[in-house]
């Protein structure tokens, strides 16, 4: 091609980069460039000028747009940090070398000619910039020998070496400059360090991993640290050095006292104690979301039943003060491995007689902390949870203690073992068998398992081997109904007399518990029936109840339980129970 | 002192910066610096707009890969952004009523130094051994943290310890004493133990990419002087140490100026032996110097009293009277003496 040729399309090329501005245009520039350089043999320094200034147009269009304006900034960077040592160095490539390059011999001509072209090269940082050759004309080669001596040619071969990035195999450069470039670069692998290196010597920490190392040295375990109190939630988890000041809570500071202690449930928060113990090192194994829904199955505070609250059931009641509240009040007396209390009691009996009625009394009679588990909570739709679940509730069970897990219709978790069940409920209830009474529970473990079934019969035998104490919760015999009865209309006003309530006593026979608050309901409501007009109505109006609601109701509210159900709890009972 | 106040509600400063706390670097991205400058500047200690514009053109130099016309234009954006120049003294004095306090716990000492130690400049401890130097570090430790209005600085607070000396379980103890938890108060403390004069003085780089980072409202160098001590022995390495130890304060001072905190340092004792003891009140003078001596703002000389009780005297100070004051170590940290 010729060189007008060539010089125009060049220049028609940057025009219309300039307008548009995208990567082919770019590519086309910059093939006319180096395509002008590569071939040219007749290397007019006209065109030469031409070519850098497009060039220098191209590399310096300060466009945000698809400049070169980017390669400035990185080749400025890449060779900036090449220059590291930019005063002591000095380059073994010298003017002698290249001085013999068509190239360069051209340059030269054109530093002499056109001091323009440095134009294009000011504003870039000062590697590459070719020292003052733009300001001063250069006259005679000994002068530019001694210029570019002066001003150390590493500039200017960087310039060299810039350019033949888009060369493929550059002809005209002797083998000697790559060396020197090798050398350049090999030069640049060791820079000096610049700041100590952060790894030598150990930096900062916080102070809580300091009494944590301290802790580990002496030998004692880090879980009598006890973290006082609740702390804050802070997103990201573990507060490093590098987190930002989160100012401690006032007041969030506790006794420094040890776990067993502090263990009634009724005062403290369970997200607070969560927190405490999410540091226990028991619990550290447990997911804290796993951990968290346990605890959210302890009871904190119910209404409060006491213990005459319960009609009937004296022996159950007897058994459990034995088995619950005396251990409790003299742990002395109730040590060793004979009197240790049982682990493990099952309340069985027909629907509606107090079981669960039982298990409320002892959540707000005794002052340990009481799990309220059911089929629910420990299920979950996660392979293998189920079990951790388990786990997670004796092992926050034995943290708390004295404990009473209570579980309510235990047959649903402890059915028999068979081949047809599903493999989770299999393993779930292997769990519960191990956890009661396994390898890892020791004797003086304050756990009490409390279950409450109406189907005893289906009940596991290795389960029915750890419920020590089998209770058979009866339906309440005729003096425990008339107390029934007697309580529940306590606050209401009635013109029953004592005759009326052995009445009802006598008649209720085979009403379990809940029948007997359902007939009294169902009474109650009588006097409001009887209402012509219950808008106007003054609360006072209402007449008491009488005799005759409860001849009303006997009517519609029928036993729940036949004495065929009884039959089976009984014998089972016999066999079984520890009952009288 | 500016940074100071900034910390402070921003409300009441009069410039139109809405910030509080120094500025960060990227600041002067946004002027025309170029990041790998930033990232420099960073690496050589430099973390804030203020500490850049505070630094002597020299010490720009001095970074590799920042030539001269560089240093010129960075200082020239950082001097734009940071107010350097002449303010009147009414303005000053504005400033100082808002300086926060750190109190010491000890309401007797709190009263001798007009409130409790100041932020934003160096107070020195010196006394002998079981004075309580180390004690107090290490109930300002846990006052810092404190909201304002309860006398604290509500900030973290940076340790660095070269003598070993730093005992968490009495951090734990002094956090109980106000009702904090321990184990937050401990988070908030970043600790380092210095094992030479070089790698305290790293610790310092390190611990101003620390404080640009979050909020700090104390460092405690426990003691400052110890390693130098050792370190360098005779008459012939002297001057080394005390260009060491000058260059040290220095930074503390740069770190107090920038982040607004207080800097509270540890010093030691020599005996004097030869003669004067017998004529002179106390012949035990703080080490360091008239480097030392001229670096630290505040200089309190700590006292054993009878029992578990301290005095405390006002050995130098730019504002506070000569004056002395008891308190005393107890389990919790310190307290009020009872007599």
């Amino acid at each position: 091609m010729e060189n007008e040729e060539l010089v125009n399309k060049l220049k028609e090329c940057t025009r219309r980069y300039e307008d548009q501005c995208d990567a082919e245009t770019r590519l086309e520039c910059n093939q006319y460039l180096t395509f002008h350089s590569r071939y040219e043999k007749n290397f007019s320094p006209y065109n030469f000028g031409l070519k850098f200034n497009s060039f220098a147009k191209l590399i310096d269009n300060e466009r945000q747009r698809g400049g070169f304006e980017n390669f400035r900034e990185e080749t400025g960077e890449v060779l900036v940090s090449e220059n590291r040592s930019f005063d002591s160095w000095k380059s073994s490539l010298s003017f002698d070398k290249v001085k013999d390059l068509d190239f360069v011999q051209n340059f030269l001509m054109c530093c002499k000619k056109s001091s323009k072209l440095f134009d294009a090269f000011e504003e870039v940082d000062q590697p590459i910039r070719l020292g003052g050759c733009g300001s001063q004309s250069l006259d005679g080669s000994n002068e530019e020998k001694n210029e570019f001596e002066r001003r150390k040619i590493p500039p200017k071969s960087t310039l060299f070496y810039s350019n033949s990035q888009a060369r493929h195999d550059p002809p005209t450069r002797s083998i000697s400059i790559e060396k020197e470039e090798k050398n350049r670069y090999t030069h640049e692998e060791h820079p000096p360090p610049r700041h100590v290196d952060k790894s030598s010597l150990p930096g900062f920490k916080t102070a809580k991993e300091q009494l944590l190392e301290d802790m580990k040295t002496k030998g004692k375990s880090a879980s009598s640290f006890n973290q006082n109190g609740p702390s804050k939630k802070s997103l990201g988890g573990k507060r490093t050095i590098h987190s930002s000041f989160v100012p401690p809570r006032i007041g969030g500071g506790n006794d420094n006292q040890p776990q067993s202690n502090s263990n009634s449930s009724n005062s403290s928060n369970t997200s607070d104690a969560f927190k405490e113990l999410c540091a226990d090192e028991r619990l550290k194994n447990f997911e804290p979301k796993i951990v968290e829904l346990i605890m959210s199955e302890i009871v904190d505070k119910s209404a409060p039943i006491r213990w005459e609250d319960i009609a009937g059931l004296e022996f159950a009641k007897k058994t459990i003060m034995e088995v619950i509240v005396y251990p409790m009040l003299r742990p002395d007396l109730f040590s060793g491995p004979l009197r240790q209390p049982p682990k493990g009691v099952l309340l069985f009996g027909p629907p509606g007689t107090g079981k669960t009625l039982i298990g409320k009394c002892i959540a707000s009679q005794s002052n340990s902390t009481f799990f309220s588990i059911s089929a629910s909570s420990l299920t979950s739709k996660w392979v293998g949870e189920g079990e951790k679940l388990v786990r997670c509730l004796f092992a926050l069970a034995k943290v708390h203690q004295p404990s009473v897990v209570f579980i309510d219709e235990i047959d649903s978790l402890l059915s028999q073992r068979s081949d047809s069940e599903h493999e989770s409920s299999r393993r779930i209830k292997t769990e519960f068998l191990v956890q009661l009474d396994g390898a890892t529970t020791e004797d003086d473990e304050r756990i009490l398992c409390i279950g409450a079934t109406n189907r005893p019969q289906e009940i596991d035998e290795a389960a029915r081997r750890r419920f020590v104490k089998r209770l058979y919760v009866p339906l309440p015999d005729y003096p425990a109904r008339i107390q029934i009865s007697r309580k529940l209309f306590s606050n209401q006003s009635h013109n029953l007399s004592e005759e009326d309530f052995e009445n009802i006593g006598g008649k209720s026979d085979g009403f379990s518990g809940a029948d007997m608050t359902n007939l009294c309901r169902e009474a109650a409501m009588g006097p409001i029936r009887a209402i012509r007009d219950i808008s106007k109505v003054k609360s006072d109006e209402i007449r008491a109840i009488s005799m005759m609601d409860f001849d009303a109701a006997f009517k519609t509210v029928k036993a729940t339980v036949s004495n065929d159900d009884l039959v089976g709890y009984v014998k089972w009972d016999k066999q079984f129970g520890a009952g009288c | 002192m500016a940074t100071a106040q900034k910390e402070h509600d921003v409300s009441q400063t009069s410039s139109s910066d809405e910030q509080v706390g120094p500025m960060l670097l990227n600041k002067l991205e946004q002027h025309g610096i170029s990041a790998n400058d930033c990232k420099k500047l960073a690496e050589s200690g430099l973390h804030t707009v203020e500490s850049v514009a505070y630094a002597p053109k020299k010490q720009l130099l001095s970074i590799k890969g920042i030539s001269e016309a560089k240093a010129d234009k960075i200082l020239a954006e950082a001097t734009k952004l940071v107010p350097m120049g002449f303010t009147t003294a009414s303005e000053i004095h504005q400033k100082r009523a808002d300086i926060i306090q750190l109190t010491t716990g000890s309401k007797e000492l709190d009263k001798l130094l007009q409130g409790g130690m100041e932020t934003g400049s160096i107070t020195e401890l010196f006394g002998e051994f079981r004075t309580g130097k180390t004690q107090l570090c290490h109930t300002l430790a846990v006052t810092c943290q404190l909201p304002i209005d309860m006398g604290g600085g509500e900030g973290k607070c940076l340790y660095i310890d070269s003598e070993g000396t730093f005992r968490p379980e009495r951090v734990l103890a002094t956090a109980e004493r106000f009702k904090l938890p321990g184990a937050e108060v401990l988070d908030n403390i970043a600790y380092a133990r210095a094992y030479n004069s070089d790698h305290q003085f790293q610790l310092l780089i390190q611990a101003a990419a620390m404080m640009a980072e979050s909020r700090y409202a104390l460092l405690i160098v426990d003691s400052a002087t110890a390693l130098y001590r050792t370190d360098y022995s005779g008459r012939g390495e002297l001057s080394a140490r005390q260009m060491q130890l000058a260059k040290f304060l220095r930074m503390l001072l740069r770190l107090a100026d920038e982040f607004g905190v207080a800097v509270v340092i540890t010093n030691q004792v020599v005996a004097q032996v030869d003669g004067a003891a017998m004529f002179s009140a106390d012949p035990k003078k703080p080490i360091g110097g008239n480097i030392m001596a001229h670096a630290s703002t505040t200089r309190l000389y700590l006292r054993k009293g009878r029992g578990e009780t301290r005095i405390c005297k006002i050995y130098d100070s730019p504002c506070l009277p000569e004056a002395e004051a008891m308190f005393a170590i107890n389990k919790d940290g310190i307290g009020d003496a009872k007599d």
